[in-house]
């Protein structure tokens, strides 16, 4: 007579290399996942000289000098810059340009550019 | 007689709450997270509260000195901008902080020159 043989009893999952595997995920992405966020800005360096006819010509200059900025020749800082700006332009008068000189930083740079973004209807171009 | 009874078996840790802790971090690491391209190590960023937000960026980073690296290794302009893929829309610099503005914008202007595509530049977010 043939007899069927009892399963044998199920053996239970060893949790020990389901743990190795988790733990190298987590170990993983814990190296490779950063939590920095990030800014962009628009860098379009113009083209210096070249024909330009009146409704193209800049009507705000910005110039920075390292800690040294000025709009249309007049000296501005940090805190007034923005609202020199908004009092300066029209709507159809409404191109800056922002030339540097001498050693302004790139960090320099940014915190204007920052400043500018603020203001609504502005364009802005960078001279090269 | 009095026998002493014998010491009490030490109870085995729970394994499962442990895989319990290291799935919620896993879970956490992959949600919070980012994977992030290998940054330049040399670069201390320039820091920005407002604009655009973008992703961690693969960016050419342009060095204090004006040298320029990428992905962790020194690289040269038309090195890079041959090696970066048609199918980027925009390209992304990524300068240090103390980098002459002038250096940056020079730069930025020659990658547009020679790929013809728009170049933004990416900051660090900081907390105002």
């Amino acid at each position: 007579m043939h007899i069927a043989k009892t399963a044998p009893p199920r053996r239970r999952l060893s949790l020990t290399s389901l743990i190795d595997v988790i733990f190298l995920l987590l170990l993983f992405f814990m190296l490779s996942s950063t939590f920095s966020k990030y800014n962009e800005f628009e860098l379009s360096p113009g083209s210096a000289g070249g024909a330009q006819s009146a409704s193209q010509r800049p009507s705000l200059l910005i110039s920075l000098n390292g800690e040294n900025w000025r709009i249309n020749g007049e000296a501005a800082d940090a805190l007034n810059l923005g609202e020199k700006i908004r009092a300066s332009i029209t709507p159809e008068s409404n191109h800056a340009v922002i030339v540097t000189r001498g050693e302004t930083s790139s960090q320099q740079l940014v915190s204007v550019l920052e400043i500018l973004r603020s203001i609504e209807g502005l364009r802005v171009t960078i001279a090269r | 007689m009095k026998l002493a009874r014998p010491p009490a078996k030490p109870k085995r840790e729970g394994t499962i709450a442990l895989i319990n802790i290291v799935f919620l971090m896993l879970i956490f690491f992959l949600i919070a997270g980012t994977l992030a391209p290998p940054l330049d190590r040399a670069i201390d960023p320039i820091q920005s509260q407002a604009g655009e937000p973008v992703p961690p960026p693969q960016a050419l980073f342009v060095r204090e000195d004006g040298s320029l690296s990428s992905g962790g290794q020194e690289t040269s302009l038309e090195q890079w901008v041959k090696g970066i893929g048609e199918d980027q829309p925009v390209l992304r610099v990524f300068a240090d902080r103390r980098t002459p503005a002038r250096l940056l914008i020079e730069t930025a202007a020659k990658v547009e020159a020679r790929s013809g595509k728009p170049v933004r530049l990416v900051t660090l977010k900081v907390q105002p």
